[in-house]
């Protein structure tokens, strides 16, 4: 049974997304809670997976009974186990908030949407647990095809324009990750990454080949996760989307990609190899560019929703940061931000989508003048989050940066901590001026009929928590790294 | 001892909050003012308290970052300092507002924070939480400085957030660097770094250090903030320049340098001239430009930074004698800043007045706030027997003793111009002509009676040097180890 719950919770994800539009027309209020329900099982479902990788190794299912090389398999370390819980449990809460945002919408896009979000999950989840390379390039697709979906469910020119240049993109990444794939297949003569690997390894390649493959998957995996300079969809199809989805896609997907890449990085070359063939220094490069150039986009933003998506290019940037550092400090300083990042633009984009709501669909800065008072708890939580982005001590935020400082100095480049801080300085600078308005701004009397932004206090509580005691998970974390790296 | 430091810390936090009670809309000054008394009996007990020494930690922030508190000399001498001063500035800050009422609530509540976070720099075991504990004095200050919300106070509360963020990452970095050399950061006597340091590590973590503590000690040519700054409230601006934000750099400065380096590392990166003579230049140069200023909070500010010279002398000297006389002069100094600046609140309250050119026989009208003005001044020029002439004493023997002749020129030179720009002032006040027409409606006993009193504790401090000498001296041979 517990061989096989992977795969049961992709599955069943997978056959409830497709169920949804035909139940949504009498059930609509079940269905939407049933969606939600049916994640948070997949969160637990993951807790338990976590905990079974982190005290009796990781989880091994043969699809269909075919063993690996020839068949599909799914392996569940600590590290997949992690991914999944963050991601389940991030997608739960903000399927709780989705009903508050269909209000108005028809019966059967809500339906398509619950769908589509269903299925981005379960290929997600895929993705993360998959050992086959092939088998993560389907899931890849599903996912891109998916987001695409959801990114273009509001109905208006920004989102499609945004939707479209999205596809556009998306498309060309996986190219480049099939190309990478099909490159690996053809040399090594597997697609399980295991065995992939060991091929490398023995089979005196020309090093030109190895770089070839890393860095189309590199190019590929940049372009999914929003990487400087391949980002520029990012901020059109964040910002465009409807709430829910801006959180997921900023929230979770992009990162998603991030660890896969990790994954597939570590898993065919390994540290020291990656580190050989010049990789790792441009991923580093890669993800210094991505932190500065997002924050330095982020500070000339009037548009709330497209400041969030380029702070989300930089914070992309530091789990980069950590991947290229390599080592147990900078793995664990990635999978951490990973998880709290996905608490800190939820919860922005979540309360942000409230602000909007409020003035009426307006998304200038100018709108959280005086919010303070109107809605005090969601901004309490938006206040939280942005200073937690900042990095503040005692804020979830700043146990990245102090890992990141540590991977940094002893990997023995010493430019890492002037980057890291710099970039929490431009953090401050375009997050104090939205929370000092938000408090301390003027703004005419405004009735607000629902102050509620359902999943919001969960998500600014787990935010608050992690912060003040982030030791666990970081221990959890440490040995989540190490089955990655070696 | 733990009791009394979570007092100290946590009471200040609720105070604070407590503001927004609405049964206090009217008297928002309540909870800030009982906060403030309850922690400066709690800094008190903890001299009379066992465990002076032992470090409390609460919990652990993070692998290797530790949330701790001790109190030891230095802490204790800031603490009490710090704590002793915040009654009579809530309660002039309240009889000031009273005067200027804008946003009551919000202003009581940063200034109560304030507290939290100077005792938190006051009483950190650890970098990490002097760290911690610095960046949110910048937090909870930048409020006030930009308090009346005029456009100059928002340029003001610009820079400020702009200079003291950017010091900040300067000590994180800091701690960085001290974490990768040490392995620990733990504040011990004699300093944490080995003797196998590198001298370039040690020079680079002084150079980080003097740079991110000096934006708030007013190190030139870090200083531009602290006179744009006079734009908050006069209030605030005693809390900045006496009490909270420039000794939290001071003392942060001398945390570091003694507990973090260490007094051999500091020799041996051999910077204590080029140091010197940074302070130096500050004193001087700061002293000029004061001459030249007519705004009257501006001189005060400019003095302030001049003054904070005579402090970070002795802390970057690292001679015991000079830090005695630097750790007199960082108490002498806040007591008679204080008062200043309750002086300059007051005049601009009751006339309006701002620039020293038209105070001419407003001594007559005001003969307490001018009489306190008086006795501070004359402590800032180092006259027998207010307490100033004490810290200038012993920066004398100091410097003779550790053979610094040029110090004492610096001092002399720096004690002629305090004459120059303070004496007119208080001349003019008490024996000029009145020349301009002003409305002085006469004061509330709320904005005399602060200044009185801490004018009188100059005088009393002058007067007793065993009052403040013992413990000074104990405090350096700490440091010293």
């Amino acid at each position: 049974m517990l061989d096989n719950l992977p795969v049961i919770i992709v599955v069943s994800l997978l056959m409830t997304g497709f169920l949804a539009p035909l139940f949504v027309g009498k059930f609509r209020r079940t269905t939407q809670v049933v969606a939600g329900m049916l994640t948070l099982a997949a969160a637990g479902a993951s807790a338990v997976l976590l905990y079974r990788a982190l005290n009796t190794g990781p989880v091994y299912t043969a699809l269909g009974g075919w063993e690996a090389p020839w068949g599909i398999e799914v392996v569940v370390t600590p590290l997949s186990a992690f991914i999944m819980l963050v991601l389940t449990t991030i997608v739960s809460l903000v399927m709780f908030y989705m009903p508050h945002e269909q209000e108005d919408w028809p019966n059967q896009k809500v339906g398509w949407y619950i769908t589509l979000v269903l299925l981005l999950t379960a290929a997600l989840l895929g993705l993360t647990m998959s050992n086959d390379l092939f088998n993560m390039y389907v899931f890849l697709e599903v996912s891109a095809l998916a987001s695409f979906g959801i990114v273009a469910a509001k109905k208006d020119r920004n989102a499609g324009d945004a939707a479209l240049k999205y596809l556009v993109l998306a498309t060309i990444g996986s190219g480049f990750v099939l190309f990478a794939i099909g490159i690996t297949y053809a040399v090594t003569g597997y697609l399980n990454l295991g065995f992939a690997s060991q091929a490398l390894a023995e089979g005196q390649f020309h090093p030109i080949i190895t770089w070839i493959i890393a860095t189309f998957f590199l190019v590929g995996f940049g372009i999914k996760a929003g990487l400087f300079p391949l980002h520029v969809w990012l901020p059109d199809a964040h910002s465009s989307a409807p709430t829910s989805a801006s959180a997921l896609l900023s929230g979770v997907v992009v990162k998603v990609y991030a660890v896969v890449m990790a994954r597939v990085f570590f898993g065919l070359f390994g540290g020291a190899g990656l580190e050989a063939l010049g990789i790792s220094s441009l991923i580093r490069i890669a993800a210094s560019l991505s932190i500065l150039a997002g924050s330095a986009f982020a500070l000339v933003q009037t548009d709330i929703k497209r400041m969030l998506a380029y702070s989300t290019v930089a914070q992309v940037g530091y789990i980069f940061l950590g991947f290229g550092l390599g080592g147990v400090y900078g793995v664990a300083a990635a999978l951490y931000h990973v998880f709290i990042h996905g608490l800190m633009k939820s919860t922005l984009f979540l309360s942000s989508g409230k602000v909007v709501e409020l003035r009426g669909g307006s998304r200038d800065i100018s709108g959280f003048n005086g919010v303070g008072k109107l809605l005090p708890i969601p901004m309490a939580a938006f206040t939280l989050a942005a200073l937690s982005m900042v990095g503040l001590p005692i804020l979830a935020g700043f146990a990245t940066k102090w890992y990141l400082f540590d991977a940094g100095l002893s990997a023995g480049i010493y430019w890492v901590p002037v980057v890291v801080i710099i970039s929490s300085l431009l953090n401050a600078a375009y997050f104090l001026p939205i929370v000092w308005r938000v408090w301390f701004g003027e703004t005419e009397a405004h009735e607000v009929s629902n102050r509620r932004v359902p999943g919001l206090i969960p998500l600014a509580l787990i935010l608050a928590v992690v912060g003040l005691i982030p030791g666990p998970i970081l221990r959890v974390l440490e040995e989540a790294a190490v089955w990655l790296i070696s | 001892m733990n009791m009394l430091i979570i007092l100290a810390i946590v009471i200040p936090i609720l105070g604070g909050l407590a503001v927004w009670l609405p049964g206090l809309r009217k008297h928002p000054f309540v909870p800030p003012l009982i906060s403030a008394i309850i922690v400066a009996a709690a800094v008190a007990a903890m001299r009379i308290g066992s465990g002076f020494g032992q470090i409390s930690t609460w919990w652990e922030v993070a692998p290797g970052l530790s949330l701790a508190f001790r109190v030891d000399h230095a802490a204790w001498l800031f603490a009490m300092l710090a704590a002793g001063l915040w009654v009579p500035a809530t309660a002039y800050a309240n009889s000031y507002m009273a005067h200027h009422p804008h946003k009551l609530q919000r202003f009581f509540m940063f200034y109560t924070l304030s507290l939290t976070a100077t005792m938190g720099i006051a009483l950190s075991a650890n970098f990490f939480t002097l760290y911690l504990f610095y960046e949110m004095l910048t937090f909870v200050t930048w409020p006030l400085v930009i308090h009346n919300e005029t456009a100059k106070a928002k340029r003001a509360g610009s820079m400020y957030l702009v200079y003291s963020l950017a010091g900040a990452a300067v000590v994180l970095a800091a701690m960085v660097v001290t974490w990768a050399t040490a392995g620990t950061l733990d504040f011990a006597p004699g300093g944490l770094l080995g003797a196998e340091t590198s001298v370039t590590v040690i020079r680079l973590l002084i150079g980080m250090l003097v740079v991110g503590f000096g934006v708030k000690a007013a190190v030139m040519p870090l200083h531009t903030w602290l006179p744009t700054a006079m734009a908050a409230p006069t209030p605030v601006s005693a809390l900045l320049h006496a009490v909270a934000v420039v000794n939290a750099g001071c003392f942060g400065l001398l945390r570091t340098f003694y507990s973090v380096v260490g007094p051999e590392a500091l020799e041996r990166a051999g910077f204590s001239t080029g140091l010197l003579a940074l302070a130096s230049i500050t004193i001087v140069l700061a002293s000029i430009i004061a001459l030249r200023q007519d705004h009257l909070k501006r001189r005060l500010a400019y003095s302030t930074v001049s003054q904070l010279g005579y402090i970070t002398l002795g802390i970057f000297s690292g001679h015991p004698g000079l830090l005695l006389g630097s750790l007199m002069h960082f108490v002498n100094h806040g007591l008679m800043k204080i008062t200043l600046f309750f002086c300059a609140g007051s005049i601009i309250t009751d006339t309006g007045i701002e620039h020293i050119s038209e105070m001419d026989g407003i001594g007559r009208k005001m003969p307490w706030v001018m009489g306190a003005f008086a006795v501070a001044s004359m402590g800032m020029v180092g006259v027998i027997p207010i307490n100033g002439f004490q810290s200038k004493w012993f920066l004398f023997q100091g410097a003779l003793e550790a053979a610094r002749p040029e110090v004492i020129i610096v001092l002399l030179a720096s004690a002629l111009l305090n004459a120059f720009y303070f004496f007119p002032i208080v001349a003019g006040a008490f024996f000029r002509g009145e020349r301009t027409e002003w409305k002085a409606e006469g004061l509330s006993s709320g904005l005399i009676w602060p200044l009185v009193l801490t004018a009188a504790l100059c005088i009393v401090f002058g007067l007793l040097p065993a009052l403040l000498y013992p413990y000074v001296n104990e405090t350096v041979l700490s440091l010293m180890n």
